[in-house]
């Protein structure tokens, strides 16, 4: 009954358009009122204790550090690095794209951050190499998903803070996965590129100056930024959240006062977008301290992984029927709301059949961030639609394939799991 | 007091921001540079990012900028779907005043059980107050919202930003 | 009937799951399962700090944590963060059961909680890299990873040590790459967190002794009926009794592990342990009596005195 009242209203409240944050919030509150031996009190002590946390403050600073490199001029000359290495290869400017979506992921923490400082400036560009203007938002839209996947990554961040398994490990962990996905969609688009399926026109030929050297060297400040942020890390000088403080304050020297393209004034107005941003997001974490409770006193996560694992053993078929489930919800839910939902639902029966936490937490990230360019609430489509002037339902037309070669990409990384956990295992001595 | 009621949480927001920033990277120089710490950084640098999610919760308000399903508002009548907007505003403000009314309980509650926070040894309290803030806030937002959607038929929505 | 929930942040494996699972079996059993015991370890219900809170407000029942975590819930506690307290185990036990404890019990009372009996973590001991820990001036230089507890600090600063102060989850890294050269830990926690495969010795200074305490809402305790409770609490008297053994037995395997693994291990002489005890509590004494008050202090240090 408890079940019925907590998920049933919460999809009630879902679906007639209250936020979501505010739908599990009172969901919850519901539930504690029809449990006896539960008092609202609760509720409140876990708005507060579940933000209360040094771990959650990345995620604001890693949002802010993206932002403000998107337009400090930093994914420009990253862009020219990733033009001069890989603009001659097979897929030409699509993969340059790519992988520019790839060296900024590495200093963002989010996807949406990472399709609009690529996107700004790849897509007119691909339009002018003959690219189709839709299919070349697509393209960023599902590469700026890499934005969560290589870490730093806000999402690993808060799958950490749900499961309890280390910040540190998950980010290294998202490495070799994050490179198999964006292999993954570089392959399809030199695909499409050869059978010419896109209305891709002859390809113009390249308008690069000066060498490779020179765009590096250029770039110097920008590539030493994820040595820097992440090596702190894993060299255990710094914890995430301090690289995330570090990792603003070098965005801010660099953007403001080595390539002066940030005027200082503007950056409270983007402190308080990204606080903006955050707080629109993290209203659910702080929900979801009593939702997490409740479940656990009801039994919920032990009972339904009973009744799994009564169905079947089979760690293949948990594994799919899992990867199913959220890509369902990674299509009409925001991608913290699923975490926080799902994780402690979900972990229980992963642990059971042997998965590995980290991996899951992977696969888990990964599936989430393919629900950012899946209709209706899309949210990597809604910013590459804006930043690329594209029309949202010719966006969404062409995204479908790109969906298809990262479900393919996402079901090598949940049935190979040393490519998640090799790193970790090698450098961190993870699992041992 | 226009300005205020324009200005008053971003103002908040950003000093909490700005405060975050500080405390944790001087904390970084502390260390490697100094071998030493700030003691109290962890604790006030928490205790700002709470107060700045919860402003942001208010403030997000005014922008209609938290983040919801819109599947089954989206295939609506145009008329339903204006109301149904209203409705769930209307819900939000109920648990608006809720929250408001808990975090003076559970303020109330940390008083008398005496409790403090480790390292400023501050009373937990401030950091409830929050809760309280939060909940009045929101309210006021949640007013003006209903107000903008009832009379002038304002129902737009911010941009919906996963992240 | 009853239902007891108890949530605790501890592993199903560890000593205290197993005995609240002893705490369960036999409650339900002798009370013909009119009380019934649902025990949520791993802190599926939060930190040992939120379960606390839960406790007070009556949304659970029980809970367990170590002193430390709580003395910001009832500040009399850190009288046991003061360093080689008690000379061992045997001694600690009937301290804490005798006089020094009730003081600790009507402390937690005034907070709305009632000591269900002090469960213990064993006493805390150090691993290192750099020398076996034999003497007081072995401290001298010695880089250690701390807690975020400015107390803390400034004890081990007193006997020249260098505190770090650092994230529990950090300090395996931190080992490896020799930002620091020791730790400070329960013995059982140098194998869980894979302290031993960076480290070269284990010291067993017995420096601090931890309980973990078992605490319950004292106004359910109060309104329970007179047999209820008589039951209640016979039971829980069996359940420390229970945990301190397999404590005893969890430690003792966990240093035969750690001789295995092929760290060298000494102890700290006894003159050593003394000096070192007095003058990290002479730098901390100030602190501790104005978080507990004089009067406390005074009557808890007389208890532990006799
Ligand atoms: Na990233
Ligand atoms: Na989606």
């Amino acid at each position: 009954m408890t079940t019925a009242i907590l998920f049933g209203s919460f999809l009630l409240l879902l679906l007639i358009g209250v936020p979501i944050g505010i739908a599990l919030g009172a969901a919850s509150m519901l539930a504690i009122l029809y449990i006896p031996f539960l008092s609202l009190d609760m509720y409140a002590l876990g708005l507060v204790s579940a933000i209360d946390s040094f771990t959650l403050i990345a995620v604001v600073l890693f949002t802010l550090a993206g932002s403000l490199m998107a337009e400090g001029g930093i994914s420009k000359r990253l862009i020219a690095v990733a033009d001069h290495a890989f603009g001659g290869m097979p897929g030409d400017l699509g993969t340059v794209t790519i992988m520019s979506c790839l060296f900024f992921a590495a200093i963002s923490g989010t996807g949406s951050a990472t399709v609009a400082a690529i996107g700004l400036a790849m897509i007119p560009a691909l339009v002018d190499r003959g690219y189709d203007r839709a299919y070349a938002g697509a393209m960023v839209a599902s590469a700026g998903g890499l934005g969560v996947m290589i870490p730093p990554s806000v999402v690993m961040i808060v799958y950490a803070v749900s499961s309890g398994v280390s910040v540190t490990a998950l980010f290294m962990a998202g490495i070799v996965p994050g490179f198999v996905i964006a292999l993954t969609l570089i392959g399809y688009n030199v695909i499409q590129r050869r059978s010419g399926n896109q209305g891709a026109g002859n390809p113009v030929p390249p308008t690069r100056t000066g060498s490779l050297w020179a765009a590096l060297w250029d770039a110097k400040l920008a590539l030493a930024m994820p040595p820097v942020v992440l090596g702190s890390i894993y060299s255990g000088m710094v914890t995430p959240t301090e690289s995330s403080a570090v990792a603003v304050v070098y965005a801010l020297i660099v953007s403001c006062f080595v390539y002066r393209e940030l005027p200082l004034s503007a950056v409270p107005k983007m402190m308080l977008e990204a606080a903006l941003l955050v707080s629109a997001v993290l209203v659910i974490i702080g929900a979801s301290y009593a939702f997490g409770r409740i479940i656990a006193l009801e039994r919920i996560p032990s009972d339904l992984a009973q009744l799994v694992l009564s169905l079947t053993q089979s760690k293949v078929v948990v594994m799919l029927a899992a990867i199913v489930l959220l890509l369902i919800v990674g299509t009409f839910l925001e991608t913290l709301a699923a975490i926080v939902i799902l994780t402690p639902v979900l972990l229980p029966i992963m642990l059971k059949l042997g998965v590995d936490p980290v991996h899951f937490g992977i696969v888990m990230v990964v599936a989430l961030a393919i629900g950012f360019v899946t209709p209706p609430l899309g949210a990597n489509l809604f910013m590459a639609a804006a930043v690329g002037k594209i029309r949202f339902e010719d966006i969404a037309r062409r995204i479908f394939p790109w969906v298809v070669t990262m479900i393919f990409a996402l079901l090598l990384i949940a049935f190979i799991p040393v490519l998640s956990l090799g790193l970790p295992e090698l450098f961190l001595g993870y699992g041992r | 007091m226009r300005f205020l009621e324009k200005w008053f949480e971003p103002a908040v927001i950003v000093s909490m921001l700005g405060m975050i920033i500080i405390l944790v990277f001087a904390d970084v120089i502390a260390r490697l540079a100094f071998s030493t710490s700030i003691a109290v950084a962890n604790e006030l640098a928490r205790f700002s990012f709470v107060y700045m999610i919860y402003f942001g919760v208010s403030y997000a308000i005014r922008e209609r900028r938290h983040m919801r399903v819109t599947v089954l508002l989206d295939v609506m009548p145009k008329a339903l779907r204006h109301w149904m907007f209203v409705l769930s505003e209307v819900i939000f403000l109920i648990y608006s005043v809720v929250v408001c009314w808990l975090g003076v309980v559970i303020t109330q509650q940390s008083i008398d059980r005496g409790k403090i926070l480790s390292s400023t040894e501050w009373p937990q309290a401030v950091l409830y107050v929050a809760i309280i803030f939060s909940g009045a806030l929101s309210s006021l937002r949640l007013l003006q919202s209903i107000k903008a959607a009832v009379v002038d038929g304002d129902t737009r929505l911010g941009p919906q930003t996963d992240i | 009937d009853t239902t007891i929930r108890i949530g605790h942040a501890t592993p199903e494996v560890s000593p205290v799951h197993q005995a609240l699972s002893y705490f369960e079996e036999e409650l339900e059993k002798r009370s013909n399962g009119t009380i019934q015991v649902e025990i949520f370890p791993g802190g599926q219900l939060g930190s040992v700090k939120e379960m606390t809170d839960l406790v007070q407000s009556g949304n659970i029942t029980m809970t367990t944590g170590a002193s430390v975590h709580l003395s910001s819930t009832v500040d009399q506690l850190a009288v046991l963060d003061q360093f080689l307290l008690f000379k061992d185990e045997e001694t600690a036990r009937s301290l804490l059961d005798g006089d020094a404890g009730k003081t600790i019990s009507a402390a937690m009372e005034d907070r709305g909680l009632k000591n269900m009996g002090f469960m213990e973590l064993g006493f805390r001991s150090f691993t290192n890299s750099r020398a076996p820990l034999d003497s007081y001036e072995a401290f001298e230089g010695l880089r250690m990873r701390s807690a975020d507890n400015p107390i803390a600090i400034k004890a081990w600063r007193s006997v020249g040590a260098v505190p770090v102060p650092l994230a529990w989850g950090e300090i395996y890294s931190s080992l490896q790459q020799g930002l620091i050269d020791g730790q400070e830990s329960a013995l059982s926690s140098m194998i869980i967190e894979r302290f031993f495969e960076v480290q070269k010795y284990v010291s067993l200074t017995g420096h601090i002794y931890w309980p973990e305490l078992w605490m319950a809402n004292l106004d359910w305790y109060n309104d329970l009926d007179e047999a209820d409770r008589t039951l209640i609490d016979e039971v829980a008297v069996e359940t420390v009794k229970k945990q301190r053994e397999l404590t005893a037995a969890a430690n003792a395997e966990t240093l035969a592990k750690l001789k295995e693994a092929g760290l060298e291990v000494n102890e700290l002489p006894e003159a050593d342990k003394k000096r070192l005890g007095e003058t990290m509590n002479a730098a901390i004494e100030g602190d501790i009596r104005a978080k507990v008050g004089d009067s406390f202090y005074d009557t808890f240090m007389q208890a532990v005195a006799q």
